[in-house]
């Protein structure tokens, strides 16, 4: 048995990247997640797989633009046409997408409370997905039993144990997954690739195929699944069209342009892989003569990456070393900025001052001046200023 | 920092140049490097600057020395001592030190406390156009106290400039009720895109509404197709009958026309060309026919032009039989009569010449009447003779020169001399004879001295202990490890014992002040007073006395009390339980660290045994330590190595001095029976070089006499040799003419000689070929009669006759050959009359058969008559084709009905069911475009990306601006804080800057602006200057004293600066070149001021300041830049 596994495609959901507006690129991300579906499907059809498992989200919402529904409903029929079939349960993205609103979609199983098991060949695919948004409890104990003599292999939508500050979905403890007696649990939700092995299942988390922002950084990928005598195996095969990376780039010691120039080289350059576009935010590390002016650096590395084929910044932000403090007048001046910015009343006049901002701003980036991150921009302004009027030297 | 020197290495125009700015002395450091204009100032301070930051890309100075080449260098005085510098153009390690070796960059940024280039320019070197653009900015600044300070002490004029940028940036981003900022103008590109994705996006009603519409459409186009069949079938039946009745009428018709055409049958298929192909071959045969017939008439008139001419051809044959004649070896016989024609007389008369000429030169020879044969010899006797001539001569000649060279040999051969026996022995004695041993006595007594001194500072019976074997240096190596470490560990080990002890005493004291602080409620306690409070309210329950009553309240109240306290002391009864937890880990660690102290300690004192037992092996006390070791153990090693060689260096000495002895005795015994009396050393030495010049003399002249008899021997072989070469040539020349000739007479005339034979062989040839031609004429003139008589040419000579045979026959030939060819063609066009006439009889035959059964008028025109009934038979065709067609138009149709239809003959009803179908036919097409359109809207609507292309432009619209807004914030607060901290730092430095200035300014005005105030304006404070008790804002200054107010901020800026951060080198070009010369005397006495805080160094072209410098600075010093 081989089958292909993914989760978390959000069709249709757009790249919340800067790299889009590029001309050159834009038009080589137009339709992303379709393209990436496409490839999808390329890869089942060149491994020859039994089947392809949607473990959830692969829409956006629950009430998918038709022409989405359409798109997977092509790859469906694409799929079908060689022979391999589509198992699919909802995520809590897509819990309230109604996928027979528009007629049965040939080659395509959904498994849910009514019908959680799919039959193929020597395999039982067991499967429940979300019927509403949130579903605070575990959903494993309503799954089905292992059939035995037979592979055993479940689709599941879940935040596994959680993680602090984010609410739970369907979550379950690994272990407890592990030992329901399945050969292989086609996860999904978590947008980071993992692997869990228990002494006679895999978990496998294959992460977003194709990550949205600069904040999803470690997809890319979906899991082909060999299951035989020798046991279960999982391959991840990269898919992505665009790859998001953030890039530490130590800038000690390098206190000239050129020298700055090459270690953003180096930088993009370990992250450069070929076919797949990069998009790029930079962290700047050193002292505040190497780093310099941000803006100027700004310039410098999109600059750089123009020469680069498929190559994006979409951002340089400096993280300033303390512990070099430069002599004289701008020296003096940093630290008397950070020293009046480290004062109860220079945050509260500070936040006053942007409250008229905060509205201004769209819903969509408003989060931007959220309370809790206020303190780090209000740090992250007071050097970028010292770092403008010369903290590497007087100016 | 201060600058000591600065290299020119190779710089601009500069190689070598080196500017000495000497040690800093008591006085004032100021340094006036003074010449001309282009003498290389500018190229000094930029020559500084590229030393301190290095090499820029580009270049100013490099068209002497290429960037790669260009190199400065320097010498600083530093805190830590005088640092010798290079800078040179390389990418990295440009920095190095004199020796070429790399200097880290830190090094020199820690000097300059973190100024950049721009920076150290900016406070640290001033010129004249810095002086007016400061005095600019002070005029910019409108007075503004805070600015005018900046802008002259620190180099911050370009702040102001900051800070105004970023706030244009935060406004050019977000203003409240701004329409043009980024942020509205994206807000309204953003709700722009919200509604294009509303309009764009296929949600489920709009899908039912496409699909919808495409059923209701093709359910309209299904019944406007049925229509349009229905009105087609109808049409479809009218025009059938319609073309039937039409078919009908066009039947009778050519029945009609039939009647006009003769009877018969229908003509076969191939008849109407049949007919035609064989009236042509009929026209063909006669035209033929009669071109034949008049070939044979010309060929006929050709025959009688032509006449035979059988003299031609019987001398062609004859001529042909002279060509063909040829000689025995095979040449024709016309060749040669031909060739021999010309120049038989010309060959003759040559023959007859060459003949004179021998007979003349035979009696040059041989004397008169000398016949050619005889004096002609032949080649072989003219070999032989001169051979045997040559030889004579040449044997005469070596005969002569080797009897001269035997007595010249003779000659110098000189007297006898011989040698005594035994000179030999004292040369081999002498070669034996060693070196004078003298060298081996100053080595043998060094060797002593050295080993001696390298012994001494060491303890007595050394050698004994060097003997015994001195430890490897690994061995030593490893005690003084060993022994390093086991201090180490040991002193480690009783450090964390006492750190473990500390804190064990230290948890036990906590613990103990626990205790103390307060009454601890513990577990039992409170089981103990509730035990009690049990048994009394017991007692009390069976007793019910006011006695237990009190007892059991007592109780109760205890109880309670301490329970309480059990509470109250939760955190102290917890704490005392981790103390005492942490007392017990603690007093384990002091255990586990006692043990390791003692194991440490039992591995020093192993250690130290085995170092007291190595320091006695080197025989050094005990207790020495192992450092010691290694330096003892070379100092042994190295004096034994020094003993033995002083041994071996003594021995070397006796073994040589005996042997110099021994040879000695030899020579002068070897010498003595070939002296006159007993020899020293030296006569030994002169009788041997004697004797061997003697010797040299007799081998030379042995080798003289071998030589004389060598060649006595060729004198009398060269005299044999000339007697028998004379012998050989006599008997040569025996009997022939030359018989009494001496051989070179006879060798002169050899050559007259050869040159009669060839003469004689000339004549031999010419005959022989003056009689073959003669011979072929006359072979001619028999064969050539016939011919002469058939041509009639009796005199002709035989070119001639030959050509005329050759023309006369060629023309009889072609006459032949004419005569044939007409014969030829006279006889092919008879035949083809004859067969012409037979094709056209079998083409009539043709003719009759393909219209047999017609009736037909005789003698008519064949072709004529085939078309006619060709035409017959074209109308009977069409009928039947008429006739098909009807039946074919009735069927797929109803029998009745078309029946009916073509008895309706009314147009009109044409035209009407034309009407209905094209009315149909167009409802149908709009029925069917209307169910296209409905189709394309679903298709391309689930074709197209809904709205997911507008949704990817507006996140990454968003991105944009998040990026954007980010960057706005940052700015803003950035600017806050700096405005903040701007306000303060101005605050923090004014005093102390304002009075420096003050004083500054004063000096520099000569005393004319004697204070500096402030005073409020705008939204800060004012900079003002007195003058005359005037006060003047900075603004309303002129120009020339802005400049000087600027020079006095800097001054103070400086003055700033060296006192928070120290002293560095502060550069002045020319800016004294606008002051009149009381302010510039001033000004370089604050120069000499600032000479007192650090180094000051001036570069001027006027002659007259170095004067005035010289006057007002005490210890200037002075460069000139040639």
């Amino acid at each position: 048995m081989k089958f292909l596994h993914l989760a978390d495609l959000h069709l249709d959901s757009p790249l919340r990247a800067q790299a889009a507006r590029n001309p050159d690129m834009g038009a080589a991300l137009r339709d992303a997640s379709r393209r990436v579906l496409s490839r999808i499907v390329d890869k089942a059809v060149e491994h020859r797989v039994d089947a392809v498992l949607f473990a959830g989200d692969t829409f956006d919402s629950g009430v998918a633009d038709v022409a989405a529904r359409a798109a997977l409903a092509a790859a469906v029929a694409r799929l079908d046409a060689a022979g391999i079939a589509s198992v699919l349960i909802q995520g809590n993205h897509d819990a309230l997408l109604d996928l027979g609103r528009f007629g049965p979609m040939k080659g395509l199983t959904q498994l849910t409370p009514e019908n959680p098991t799919l039959r193929l060949g020597d395999a039982s695919f067991h499967g429940l997905g979300f019927s509403a948004p949130h579903m605070p409890e575990s959903l494993l104990p309503r799954y089905p039993a292992p059939e035995p003599g037979r592979w055993n292999i479940g689709l599941m939508h879940s935040s596994l144990d959680g993680a602090s500050g984010h609410d739970p979905y369907a979550p379950c403890a690994l272990s407890a997954l592990l030992g329901h007696g399945y050969d292989y649990w086609a996860l999904g939700h978590i947008h980071k690739r993992a692997e869990h092995r228990g002494e006679r299942g895999l978990a496998v988390m294959p992460g977003i195929p194709q990550g949205r922002s600069v904040r999803e950084t470690d997809g890319g990928s979906v899991t082909l699944v060999d299951l035989d005598l020798n046991g279960v195996r999982a391959t991840p095969l990269p898919v992505e069209l665009l790859r998001f990376a953030r890039l530490p780039v130590p800038l000690t010691g390098a206190n000239d342009a050129a020298a700055r120039r090459d270690a953003m080289r180096r930088a993009l350059d370990s992250a450069m892989t070929p076919g797949v576009l990069l998009a790029a935010r930079l962290d700047l590390t050193g002292g505040a003569a190497d780093i310099g002016d941000i803006r100027f650096a700004t310039a410098q590395a999109q600059d750089l990456a123009s020469e680069l084929d498929g190559v994006f910044i979409e951002a340089v932000r400096p993280h300033l070393a303390h512990a070099a403090r430069p002599d004289g007048a701008a020296g003096d001046l940093a630290q008397l900025m950070r020293e009046d910015a480290a004062t109860p009343g220079f945050r509260d006049q500070a936040r006053a001052a942007l409250a008229d901002w905060r509205t201004a701003l769209p819903r969509d980036i408003a989060d931007l001046l959220d309370d809790d991150r206020l303190d780090a921009l209000i740090d992250e302004g007071v050097e970028t200023m010292a770092l403008r009027l010369g903290g590497g030297g007087e100016t | 920092m201060r600058l000591r020197r600065l290299d020119l290495i190779r710089y601009g125009r500069f190689e070598d140049r080196v500017l000495d700015f000497g040690e800093a002395g008591d006085g004032p450091d100021v340094t006036l490097v003074f010449g001309e204009n282009e003498a290389g100032k500018s190229t000094a301070f930029s020559a500084w600057l590229d030393l301190l930051y290095g090499l820029p890309l580009q270049h100013p100075y490099d068209f002497r020395f290429s960037r790669n080449e260009l190199m400065v260098g320097a010498v600083l005085d530093t805190p830590d001592g005088p640092l010798t510098l290079r800078r040179t153009g390389k990418r990295h390690g440009s920095l190095t030190d004199e020796a070429g070796r790399e200097v880290d960059e830190a090094r020199l940024a820690g000097l300059l406390h973190g100024l950049d280039r721009d920076a150290f320019r900016t406070r640290f070197s001033l010129d004249d156009e810095t002086l007016r653009r400061g005095g600019k900015d002070i005029a910019d600044a409108r007075g503004d106290l805070g600015q005018l300070l900046h802008a002259g002490s620190s180099g911050l004029s370009g702040l102001t400039e900051t800070l105004a940028e970023a706030a244009r940036e935060m406004d050019e981003f977000h203003k409240p009720r701004a329409r043009k900022t980024t942020l509205a103008q994206t807000r309204a590109e953003l709700a722009r895109l919200d509604a294009a994705m509303a309009q764009a996006r296929l949600d489920p009603r709009d899908y039912d509404r496409l699909r919808q519409n495409v059923t209701e459409t093709q359910a309209r186009y299904d019944a406007a197709s049925q229509a349009q069949a229905d009105a087609t079938r109808a049409l479809a039946l009218r025009k059938a009958a319609d073309a039937r009745r039409a078919l009908a009428g066009q039947i009778d018709r050519i029945d009609t026309d039939l009647q006009a055409f003769p009877r018969g049958p229908d003509l076969p298929a191939d008849a109407l060309s049949g007919v035609r192909v064989a009236a042509a071959a009929i026209r063909a045969a006669r035209h033929a026919q009669a071109e034949a017939q008049t070939a044979e008439a010309a060929a006929t008139d050709a025959l009688a032009g032509l006449t035979p001419d059988p003299a031609g051809v019987e001398a062609a044959a004859l001529a042909a039989e002279i060509g063909a004649a040829e000689f025995e070896d095979g040449t024709l016989l016309v060749t040669r009569v031909l060739a021999a024609e010309p120049d038989v007389d010309k060959l003759a008369k040559d023959l007859h010449d060459t003949r004179d000429a021998a007979a003349a030169l035979a009696q040059t020879l041989g004397g008169p009447g000398a016949a050619p044969e005889t004096v002609a010899l032949s080649r072989a006797a003219l070999a032989t003779l001169r051979e045997a001539a040559e030889s004579a001569r040449v044997a005469a000649r070596d005969s002569d020169r080797a009897i001269a060279a035997l007595a010249d040999a003779e000659a110098r051969l000189g007297p006898v001399e011989t040698l005594p026996d035994g000179w030999q022995r004292l040369g081999d004695a002498l070669d034996a004879l060693p070196e004078d041993p003298a060298p081996l006595r100053d080595a043998a007594a060094q060797a002593t001295a050295d080993a001696a001194r390298l012994a001494a500072g060491l303890p007595p019976g050394w050698d004994t202990l060097a003997a015994a074997g001195l430890p490897v240096a690994a061995e030593l190596r490893q005690i003084e490890t060993d022994a390093h470490s086991a201090t180490a560990a040991m002193a480690e080990a009783r450090d964390r014992l006492q750190e473990a002890r500390d804190a064990h005493a230290d948890a036990q004291a906590r613990r103990t002040a626990e205790g103390q602080l307060g009454a601890v409620v513990t577990d039992a306690e409170i089981a103990a007073t509730r035990a009690r409070r049990d048994a009394l309210w017991a007692e009390h329950s069976a007793r019910l006395s006011a006695q237990t009553a009190g007892a059991f309240e007592t109780s109760m109240l205890a109880d309670d009390s301490t329970r309480a306290r059990h509470a109250a002391t939760m955190e102290q009864r917890a704490l005392l339980g981790r103390l005492g937890v942490e007392i017990d880990t603690l007093a384990a660690r002091v255990a586990r660290r006692e043990a390791s102290a003692a194991s440490a300690a039992a591995t020093a004192r192993d250690v130290a045994a085995r170092a007291s037992g190595m320091a006695a092996r080197l025989g050094l006390p005990e207790g020495t330590a192992p450092a010691a070791f290694a330096p003892r153990c070379d100092a042994l090693r190295v004096a034994l190595d020094a003993a033995l060689a002083a041994t071996a260096a003594g021995r070397s000495l006796d073994t040589a001095r005996r042997a110099h002895e021994a040879a000695l005795d030899a020579v002068l015994a070897a010498a003595l029976p070939l002296a006159p009396t007993a020899p020293t050393l030296p006569e030994a030495r002169r009788l041997r070089a004697d004797l061997e010049a003697s010797a040299a003399r007799i081998a030379q002249r042995e080798k003289a006499g071998t030589l004389v008899a060598d060649l006595r021997k060729t004198c009398e072989a060269s005299g044999r040799a000339k007697t028998a070469a004379q012998a050989g040539y006599a008997q040569a020349v025996s009997g022939l003419w030359c018989e009494t000739l001496a051989p070179p007479e006879l060798l002169a005339r050899l050559d007259e000689v050869a040159r009669l034979r060839e003469m004689l062989d000339d004549a031999r040839g010419l005959a022989r070929r003056v009689g073959q031609m003669q011979s072929a004429l006359r072979g001619f003139d028999m064969r050539a009669g016939a011919l002469r008589k058939v041509l009639d040419l009796p005199d002709a000579g035989p070119t001639e006759l030959l050509r005329e045979a050759a023309r006369r026959g060629s023309e009889a030939e072609r006459i032949q050959r004419e005569t044939a060819a007409a014969r030829d063609r006279q006889t092919r066009a008879r035949a083809d009359a004859d067969t012409q006439g037979r094709l056209i009889a079998a083409a009539r035959a043709d003719i009759a058969r393909l219209l047999d059964g017609q009736a037909l008028p005789e003698d008519a025109d064949p072709e004529t008559q085939a078309q006619h009934l060709a035409a017959r038979d074209a109308l009977r065709a069409r009928r039947r084709d008429a006739e098909r067609q009807r039946d074919a138009l009735a069927a797929d149709h109803d029998a009745r009905a078309l029946a009916l239809e073509e008895a309706d003959a009314d147009s009109a009803r044409s035209v009407h069911l034309a009407d209905a179908l094209e009315a149909a036919r167009t409802d149908r097409d709009a029925a069917l475009e209307t169910r296209a359109e409905a189709r394309q809207a679903l298709d391309a609507a689930l074709r197209r990306t809904g709205a997911a292309e507008l949704a990817q432009t507006r996140a990454a619209l968003l991105e944009t601006l998040r990026e954007q807004a980010r960057g706005a914030v940052l700015a803003r607060v950035g600017l806050m804080a700096a405005q903040g901290a701007l306000s303060r730092l101005r605050e923090d430095r004014r005093g102390p800057m304002l009075t420096a200035a003050q004083h500054a300014f004063a000096t520099v005005t000569g005393g004319e602006w004697p204070r500096l105030e402030t005073r409020p304006g705008g939204t800060g404070e004012q900079l003002v200057g007195v003058r005359h008790d005037r006060k003047v804002p900075a603004d309303a200054m002129s120009t020339g004293t802005r400049a000087q107010l600027y020079l006095a901020l800097r001054i103070a800026g400086h003055a700033d600066f060296t006192r928070r951060f120290g002293p560095l080198p502060f550069v002045t070009d020319d800016i004294l070149e606008t002051f009149d010369d009381t302010r510039a005397a001033a000004t370089l006495e604050m120069t000499a001021g600032m000479g007192q805080l650090g180094q000051a160094i001036m570069f001027t072209h006027h002659a007259h300041l170095v004067a005035l410098a010289r006057e007002r600075i005490a210890g200037l010093r002075v460069i000139a830049l040639d």
